[in-house]
């Protein structure tokens, strides 16, 4: 389980993080989205201990990180960029994981390195990208984590191999009930993986729910009327956005879906029909109604 | 059976098929009811059949890339609609005396589809006759075919 | 708690000396051939001179050695301190360039774990290097005993510790400049400076004094220098200044506190660090006035001399004068340039 509590964070009078809180409970996989430099790598190196907060706590397991940073032998963490020795051999890696952390399980290890099948005896310096995410991952899980803390880990890695370390971290959590934390500026897979998702943006995290209830606040409803709609019914309150084609109205409503539908419906208009949005489009929305424009966000 | 299932879900996938019964993250649907839908039809058709196992949570997360924790709200949800049944430390089977109910969800979306035709069909100018013969027609048409074959 | 929080951690020593090995040989290997190697080389050729009549029994000629055991040998005595602040800078450098302390924070170490499995092994390496070349040369004085060395295995003994002591306070000292500065280059270089420095600056001032007051303040001058050579830690093993005439035990006992309290400062401010500001100059933002202010006034100071002693006669006093405030100007912006380059890089 993790916790973070207030977390602020200013780098050189930058506010980078203003007031975080979120909990990710025991087993679930919480995805942390947003675009390059808003702050999803200084939220992680602050659950880390990397970093030092200006104010806040995290908890792991109820533990104060930063109190007590021996609770980090639980937790696995892997970075965008594996930040390890240049001259160290794979095989110095492996020691130095198997070493530090208490609950080391060689049997784990020895299953993995079948499937990653590592040059142990190559140099670091001498490791393409992908095979340096591979071996943040052996080593990370191999250290039987209760909590995996993963910084963009698949980033930059060919398809196939992303969905294979997706599929990993996905048989951890069936598996061991492992506690997930992601971070991604990737939507694609995200439902399929999180359980839950917060988008950050301008040092905060905007909102923390579970995809699933997004997509069933926001529709998008096409209808279309004989003569001019029905006055006052596309004035409503929970309409986010209403878009005219000739006949057909696209109208983007937020909650009681349902009740607008069967409200129009009364109306024997010509066409009414819920259409699917893409992810995008509903954050897009989701963010705008809170006041936000977000668009940038997912136009980089 | 889990590669059958696991076939049906990718096989629709790729072929991009029927929206209800795909895994596409793109459309409104829950992927947790969306996946209930995929295990009903394989039911449904037969693929899978009354006693028949169930892959394990683990076993289908990984195959589709999928939370477990998610594929565990389809299989409760399945279970609450008595589809299928959890046996202690043995599995999950699809339930012996299930009987598929009719899909609501899927005869909205039929008679909403029909709505729309036959709303083409009167800006088409055809009558309300013309319409009622035109859909016999084509009903008698699929009755020889299906004998023939 | 305990005496167990005292325990070097294994993995983490095993770590710094596959990342410091190299560096420790070259270290090792050059005190070894200054010392030992050289013992052994005066000691064959006596012997060899000795056979071949060229000179008597009672002339030993271990000039260089003898020079290295009684203070005075400046070039390996600056060597070690060097070598010293290198093996420091390097320790914590290194984890800084390449951005490891990121993957050291992220594993159940603690600021502390790190800081002080470094001073264990850094310090621990001052003492092997020092301690096996009075091992080796107490052995070659005890197995050519015939030879009647002008030192003996005491004297070998008082200059390993006398090393020791100051090494550990040289390196405890740019630990602690580089729990402050953000790159290996500005760690080591701080830390050279700022080791001098009790030196450098009185002696700045002095040829100041000595321009515009001419002999008056010359007793001034030469007390300033007597301090300054107090301070210079450096110079107790390059020159026998401050320890040919002291109260050993004293001066050894005020430098191994000072080696402790340098060593919870340390502690003190990397428990403190913002790791994000890595590669920048100062880690500590707070310091910026005051090293623009300090590095302004030094240069400043040093524009004059460098006037007086290019010109000669041609410098007049207004000539020295706007030397010293260009100087000063230069330099206070070239740091604010070099501070604000490193912020951007980064």
């Amino acid at each position: 389980m993790i916790k973070v509590e207030q977390l602020t964070k200013t780098y050189h009078t930058n506010p980078v993080l203003d007031n975080i809180n979120l909990q990710v409970p025991r087993g679930s996989i919480f995805g942390l989205v947003g675009p390059n430099g808003a702050g999803k790598t200084t939220l992680i190196k602050l659950i880390m201990g990397i970093l030092l907060p200006d104010q806040g706590r995290v908890y792991i397991d109820g533990v104060n990180v930063h109190q007590n940073p021996g609770i980090k032998s639980r937790v696995g963490y892997v970075s965008d960029y594996q930040n390890y020795y240049p001259n160290f051999r794979v095989q110095d890696m492996i020691r130095l994981y198997r070493e530090t952390y208490t609950n080391w399980d060689a049997q784990r290890f020895a299953e993995l390195a079948q499937v990653f099948k590592l040059p142990e005896g190559k140099k670091i310096k001498h490791l393409s990208k992908g095979m340096r995410a591979q071996l943040a991952i052996l080593l990370n899980l191999s250290v039987s984590p209760a909590v995996l803390v993963l910084d963009e880990p698949t980033s930059g890695l060919d398809p196939v191999l992303r969905r294979q370390l997706l599929n990993i971290f996905l048989e951890e959590v069936a598996r061991n009930e492992t506690t997930i934390f992601l971070s991604t500026h990737n939507l694609n897979e995200l439902e399929r993986i999180c359980d839950r998702i917060g988008i950050i943006h301008n040092g905060r995290v905007l909102f923390d729910e579970s995809l699933e209830q997004m997509k069933q606040q926001i529709r998008k409803i096409q209808v279309a009327f004989a003569g001019e709609p029905p006055e006052g019914v596309l004035e409503q309150s929970t309409i986010l956005k209403v878009e005219r084609q000739g006949r057909v109205y696209t109208i983007v409503v937020r909650e009681n879906v349902n009740q607008l539908m069967a409200e129009l419906e009364k109306y024997r208009p010509l066409l009414l029909e819920s259409v699917d949005m893409s992810l995008e489009d509903i954050f897009i929305y989701r963010m705008g109604g809170m006041g936000y424009g977000f668009e940038q966000i997912f136009t980089q | 059976m889990l590669c059958v299932l696991v076939g049906i879900v990718q096989l629709k996938h790729v072929a991009g098929g029927d929206a209800v019964f795909n895994i596409d993250q793109r459309s409104s649907t829950p992927i947790y009811l969306q996946l209930v839908q995929v295990i009903k039809e394989a039911i449904l058709k037969g693929i899978l059949q009354p006693g028949d196992k169930l892959p394990s949570v683990r076993e289908l997360s990984v195959q589709l890339t999928i939370n477990p924790n998610t594929i565990q709200k389809s299989y409760q949800e399945l279970e609450r609609q008595k589809v299928i049944e959890t046996l202690r430390g043995k599995g999950t089977f699809v339930t012996m005396h299930y009987q598929p109910s009719k899909d609501e969800d899927k005869l909205n979306l039929l008679k909403e589809n029909l709505k729309n035709l036959l709303v083409e069909a009167h800006y088409l100018g055809l009558t309300r006759d013309t319409t009622i013969h035109l859909v016999r027609q084509l009903l008698d048409e699929l009755k020889t075919r299906e004998e023939n074959s | 708690m305990g005496l167990s929080k005292f325990l070097p951690n294994k993995t983490l020593i095993w770590k710094e000396w596959l990342n410091n090995w190299a560096f420790f040989s070259i270290f090792l290997g050059l005190v070894t051939f200054a010392t030992s190697v050289t013992l052994f080389n005066e000691i064959t050729t006596y012997l060899d001179e000795l056979e071949r009549g060229i000179i008597t029994g009672d002339y030993f000629n271990s000039y260089a050695i003898y020079r290295i055991l009684s203070f005075s040998d400046a070039l390996l005595g600056f060597i070690s301190v060097l070598l010293t602040i290198i093996l420091a800078a390097l320790m914590v450098g290194h984890e800084r360039d390449h951005n490891t302390f990121n993957l050291l924070l992220a594993m159940p170490y603690s600021r502390r774990d790190l800081i002080y499995n470094k001073f264990v092994l850094g310090l621990g390496q001052v003492l092997t290097i020092f301690v096996f070349n009075a091992l080796v040369m107490t052995v070659l004085v005890w197995a050519y005993s015939s030879i009647p060395f002008p030192f003996d295995a005491t004297a070998i003994w008082a200059w390993a510790l006398r090393s020791i002591v100051v090494l550990s306070f040289i390196f405890a000292f740019t630990m602690f400049i580089s729990s402050i500065s953000g790159t290996t280059l500005g760690n080591g270089i701080l830390s050279l400076i700022f080791l001098f420095f009790p030196m450098g600056f009185p002696a700045l001032i002095a040829v100041h004094l000595d321009y515009w007051t001419a002999q008056s303040a010359w007793n001034l001058i030469y007390d300033s220098k007597e301090i300054g050579f107090l301070l210079t830690v450096p110079t107790y093993i390059m020159d026998n200044i401050v320890l040919g005439h002291a109260n050993l035990p004293l001066i050894y006992g005020v430098l191994v506190l000072l080696t402790g309290i340098l060593y919870q400062l340390t502690k003190y401010l990397f428990a403190r660090n913002r790791l994000e500001n890595n590669g920048e100059v100062l880690m500590f933002e707070q310091l910026e006035g005051f090293f623009k202010l300090g590095v302004a006034v030094c240069f400043a100071l040093l524009g004059g001399p460098l006037v007086i002693n290019i010109f000669r006669m041609q410098a007049t006093p207004s000539f020295v004068l706007i030397s010293n405030v260009l100087m000063g100007v230069i330099f206070w912006f070239l740091v604010n340039w070099i501070i604000k380059w490193r912020k951007v890089a980064n």
